[in-house]
């Protein structure tokens, strides 16, 4: 059955090893079957038989539809398994992982890896299916969720107070401020604004990663956003003296999106490009059609990104290390703007050059032409 | 303008109360709850309703729901003011037929205005703008 050599040790299994090879993957914890390419059932390890509560030997040479109907209740949604199976079951190149749920006792929620199987001559074999348990991954999942909603509502009631009373006295409520307390109210006024902005990233981050994130999608212009978005930080950019500038090349499609949320992506690029940027510096935003949509590109001429942190920019808690780092960001804005981008099965990239300025840019399909 | 605030938190009553009366004519009367909110939107018959929503005994949505199943209390006009800044709590709060979801923190100043114009929005067409 294996080679002992005497000279190496222990015995080496050799392909000719089917034995040794069933026992391997019969060890390995985590569940797993193979199909062969008459979409039958020729392997099953020991963990996946223990999972199903079914022997081995009753599963094995069974077609599709007959492991479906043996996994029975089991399955919660038994029809989109099958469909699922029979499409990988074809598919002779496919990498495909996908979330599988089965109840036993409780419901537990597996990783499915499946792959094909393949032999030193490219001939493929069949296709092996590997679940990983994540049940624990989701449950804490939900819980960091869970909590992330609560503390940020428990954040958000003393927020208020306090940046109520500070609105009220910068509103002159109590009497004329002079120029020094001014000051101080206004230090604290942008400290609660940004721990709000922090709060409602945390919230959103949040959100994303638990695929919880809904878009309210209406046909709609990208420029009508970025013209809003302009609006709502014009005042900023007036502060820093910098420039806004707006380019929009027409005609161009519609596009199937969120309106505050394409407003909250614009309005933290441009938020970005305007505080990188030197006095008496510009900001531009263009729109025009591209082959797949509507591209938007947010363009400054600020001290650029070093080349080895344009790819890192989007990424959490990512801000710029260098002579250009500036204050007042959560380090969040990206990641979600990035999200929120793919949520629309858009794209959006950064490129920048040190010195002359960076670039971001994302895109957004068409709509579909109305019916 | 009558403005019935229901609202659990000390600060937050004194503060939306202080921005509301800004404006002349405007006058607010607060609930500590949900059901002290229902008991005062039949007696006092406000143009109005500002309504929290993590409230004691019962919360906002509950409150608005029960608002909107009787016929004395059905036609105020409802907007949530609420630290639960879920889009999904906003679309059940709208779904519970309130006209209109703020945010919390907002600023006192600038709460009567937003009242006017989602009332303005809703085709309500207030007492009196102040």
């Amino acid at each position: 059955m294996s080679a002992r050599n005497p000279k190496t040790g222990p015995p080496r299994a050799t392909l000719a090893d089917a034995e040794v090879l069933r026992a391997v993957l019969d060890s390995a914890s985590t569940p797993a079957f193979a199909l062969d390419n008459e979409q039958r059932v020729f392997f099953v390890n020991r963990a996946l038989a223990d999972l199903l509560r079914i022997a081995p030997e009753v599963l094995l040479g069974k077609s599709i539809a007959e492991l479906v109907d043996l996994m029975g209740t089991g399955l919660p949604d038994p029809a989109a398994y099958r469909a699922r199976l029979e499409s990988l079951a074809a598919d002779s190149e496919k990498i495909s992982v996908a979330q599988w749920d089965y109840n036993t006792d409780a419901r537990l929620t597996f990783k499915e890896l499946s792959q094909p199987i393949r032999l030193s001559d490219g001939s493929v074999l069949g296709r092996l299916f590997h679940y990983f348990d994540i049940t624990r991954e989701k449950e804490l999942d939900q819980t960091k969720s869970e909590f992330i909603s609560i503390a940020s509502h428990e954040l958000r009631t003393p927020m208020t107070s306090i940046k109520g009373s500070l609105d009220l006295l910068l509103g002159g409520f109590a009497g004329e401020v002079n120029d020094e307390t001014r000051e101080l109210l206004v230090i604290a006024h942008s400290g609660c604004e940004r721990l709000i902005r922090l709060i409602n990233d945390i919230l959103d981050l949040s959100k994303i990663e638990a695929g919880k994130m809904q878009l309210r999608l209406h046909r709609m212009n990208l420029v009508d956003s970025v013209q809003r978005s302009v609006r709502t930080v014009k005042s900023y950019a007036d502060s820093l003296n910098v420039k806004l500038e707006v380019e929009v090349a027409e005609p161009l499609p519609e596009i199937c999106g969120d309106k505050d949320r394409l407003d909250q992506v614009v309005t933290n690029l441009l938020g970005n490009a305007i505080k990188f940027s030197p006095p008496e510096g510009t900001v531009t935003v263009s729109v025009k059609a591209v082959e797949d949509g509507v591209e938007c590109r947010v363009i400054d001429t600020g001290p650029g990104i070093p080349a080895d942190q344009v790819d890192r920019i989007f990424d959490k808690f990512h801000q710029v290390v260098g002579p250009s780092k500036k204050k007042g960001g959560t380090g969040l804005g990206l990641t979600i703007a990035r999200a929120l981008v793919v949520e629309h099965n858009g794209r959006i990239w950064a490129e920048s050059q040190l010195g002359r300025g960076s670039q971001f840019n994302f895109t957004i399909p068409a709509a579909p032409p109305e019916a | 303008m009558k403005v019935l605030l229901a609202e659990d938190e000390e600060d937050i009553q004194r503060l939306a109360t202080l921005g509301l009366r800004k404006r002349k004519d405007w006058q607010v009367v607060l609930a500590a709850d949900g059901e002290e909110c229902l008991a005062m939107a039949r007696s006092e018959h406000p143009d109005v309703i500002l309504l929290d929503v993590m409230m004691p005994n019962l919360d906002g949505f509950a409150t608005c729901e029960q608002l909107k199943a009787d016929a004395a209390t059905r036609d105020i006009p409802v907007i949530f003011l609420t630290a639960s800044a879920q889009e999904r709590e906003e679309q059940r709060g709208l779904a519970k037929g309130a006209i209109g979801y703020l945010r919390k923190p907002f600023d006192p100043l600038q709460l009567p205005q937003q009242v006017l114009d989602l009332l303005a929005r809703a085709g309500n067409n207030p007492a009196s703008s102040g």
